[in-house]
């Protein structure tokens, strides 16, 4: 099996991107919520949420916000790059825009919720170098990507894979989480007590995975090594978590025994911490069954920056593969007090690891669970 | 290279299902729900069926027919998967929900946006029928759903997988380009079943799924036209 490194990644955030901003930011218990006005939200009975601020003077022609997000990050990543062998887009909702613009995308090129090709094209490659690929794994998608990129590396069938994603808070997935009472009426407080619910956030990401040998071709120094992946679902509901963890467990040890290491070895976990109720029980409840009563860093991203869907697991890949550098980990934003299981795991203030290692999991609708593994290079 | 072997297949349209084993019943896709063997198949849950859109309706019952038609169960030791392939995926539900999602808010129904997601109809075959393994949606350049067969051909070399389902699954919204609709599922399987028949495929990583006289399988298509060759009742 081929060795998968993480070579390379950007992300843009409401807490700002990943080359400038964002850690500090996290590491700063910052939070970014704002009331949304891209659009009348005025008369929805929630309207704050993790935006992005964006200029339409920076919109190209035809550009939608998911795009426009997307370009930011493509710019930065490292322009000199041979041609990525496969691209995968793993963003959930990108045909929003289209739908509460009242357009069918029928005279566009692609259908509006396969933005692989059109990343193609921004990179200036073509079918005959790269071939596209489309996740849909709910909120676990880019993670999902990022399984299926490794697969593809470690199985000597690409040798680069471009994992790209990006949702935006729409009036679309607003008025839908709200519908199902899943949005925080006060503030995300992931794994708090008092926790009622998510927030909603824009989010753009591209994570660049390799083979030995493109590593070598390009001469950068890996973020990280991808050692294990795996995915699971809970065959439970749609919509809830299984309350016995049973998806994110089997993901989580499926992904230890491809990575070769024990329950010792994990330094932290970048958790799916949504701060709704069952799915932060539903992770509490796999720890207890995976790691018993083991206390090491818990933390979740989403109180500080939002619930980015599609996007989220490529920005906590890029958080975590950073904390492998650093040794701190963020603070969990919103965190006051939690139950007992959270005692010596999350906290309101950043903690530290020493371990060479960080597990990093989502789960999404559909009953999917994916979990990832990085090591230091 | 490794040996791939499909052991059950449906196809549902608005008006029939086809079996790789049983053949053609020709029966309106609502009524589908309500029809033994099926209704024998899907057990206990069947009142969930009433509140499917027909995205889900449609690719659930092509996922529970060929399940059936594999004769394949759950167990404890190996799980099963499955990749589903499609262009429009919930696009029709979306447009629904939305309009659900007018004026203030606050009608938005809950219940059309919990489907407002191309993999939800896979949670759907998870819990039906006990599917614990990988289950994403996938499309690939290919077309044909060539990616999400192919990839679960891959999946399928994993020691805990006893089997994966693949599929093709797609419901236009009216303003849609015209084109094909419907659900297609094979269930693939590594391990030879001497007692029903079965399609013998390859998989390597030079050449990717191919038959074994070395052609290339070129997407789900054309695996129904070999299976509709084969007299065993698939036709």
């Amino acid at each position: 099996m081929n060795n998968v490194y993480l070579l390379s990644g950007s992300a843009e955030t409401a807490l700002g991107s990943s080359d400038q901003g964002l850690y500090p930011a996290l590491m700063a218990g910052e939070r970014a919520v704002g009331t949304i006005d891209r659009y009348d939200a005025d008369s929805l009975s929630f309207s704050m949420a993790a935006c992005i601020p964006f200029s339409r003077d920076e919109q190209q022609e035809g550009e939608n916000l998911t795009q426009t997000l997307m370009r930011r990050v493509l710019n930065r990543l490292q322009p000199q790059l041979p041609p990525i062998a496969t691209i995968i887009w793993a963003g959930v909702k990108g045909d929003v825009e289209f739908i509460e613009a009242g357009a069918w995308p029928g005279s566009l090129p692609h259908l509006p919720r396969h933005y692989s090709h059109w990343i193609r094209e921004r990179l200036g490659v073509t079918k005959e170098t790269t071939q596209v690929m489309e996740v849909g794994a709910a909120c676990a998608s880019s993670t999902q990507a990022i399984a299926l990129g490794a697969d593809l590396i470690a199985s000597g069938r690409s040798q680069s894979v471009l994992i790209a994603a990006a949702d935006i808070v729409s009036r679309f997935s607003l008025t839908g989480f709200n519908s199902l009472l899943a949005l925080s009426g006060t503030q995300c407080r992931p794994f708090d007590l008092e926790r009622d619910g998510l927030m909603l956030g824009d989010g753009a990401v591209a994570v660049l995975l390799a083979g030995e040998d493109y590593v070598k071709e390009v001469g950068l120094t890996p973020l990280a090594r991808l050692t294990g992946w795996g995915a699971a679902n809970d065959a439970n509901h749609i919509t809830a978590p299984a309350r016995d963890g049973r998806g994110l467990i089997s993901a989580v040890f499926l992904a230890m025994k491809k990575a070769g290491v024990g329950i010792d070895h994990i330094g932290a976990f970048c958790a799916h911490g949504t701060g709704t109720v069952y799915n932060d029980a539903m992770e509490l409840t796999a720890v207890d069954a995976v790691f018993g009563d083991r206390r090491f860093p818990i933390f979740s991203i989403k109180g500080a920056l939002g619930h980015t869907l599609g996007a989220a697991g490529g920005i906590e890949t890029l958080v975590s593969a950073r904390i492998l550098t650093e040794d701190d980990v963020p603070p969990t934003t919103g965190f006051r007090q939690g139950e007992p299981r959270t005692e010596g795991r999350v906290s309101a203030e950043k903690q530290k690891t020493t371990k060479k290692c960080i597990l990093t999991s989502n789960s999404g609708f559909g009953g999917v669970n994916a979990a990832l593994i990085l090591e230091t290079v | 290279m490794k040996k791939i072997y499909i052991s059950g297949a449906a196809m549902v349209t608005e008006e029939m299902y086809t079996t790789l084993h049983s053949g053609t019943q020709k029966i309106k896709i609502e009524e589908l729900f309500h029809v033994p063997p099926l209704n024998a198949l899907l057990g206990r849950k069947s009142s969930r069926y009433g509140r499917f859109d027909q995205y889900t309706r449609s690719g659930c019952a092509a996922a529970g027919i060929a399940v059936h038609d594999a004769g394949l169960k759950a167990d404890q030791e190996r799980r099963i998967g499955f990749i589903l392939a499609g262009q429009m995926g919930s696009f029709a539900t979306d447009l629904a929900f939305y309009e659900t999602a007018a004026g203030n808010g606050k009608f938005a129904s809950p219940n059309l946006f919990s489907y407002t997601l191309p993999n939800i109809v896979i949670g759907e075959c998870a819990l039906q029928y006990g599917l614990t393994g990988p289950t994403y949606c996938l499309d690939s350049d290919d077309g044909g759903a060539l990616g999400a067969l192919t990839e679960a051909a891959w999946c399928l070399q994993e020691n805990d997988i006893k089997a994966m389902l693949a599929g093709w699954l797609e419901i236009r919204p009216a303003q849609a380009p015209q084109g094909d609709e419907g659900a297609i599922v094979l269930v693939l399987e590594k391990d030879e079943n001497n007692t029903m028949f079965q399609l013998e495929l390859e998989l390597d990583i030079q050449s990717g799924l191919r038959f074994p006289d070395g052609g290339k399988v070129d997407g789900i298509d054309q695996l129904v036209r070999v299976l509709r060759n084969v007299d065993v009742g698939f036709n």
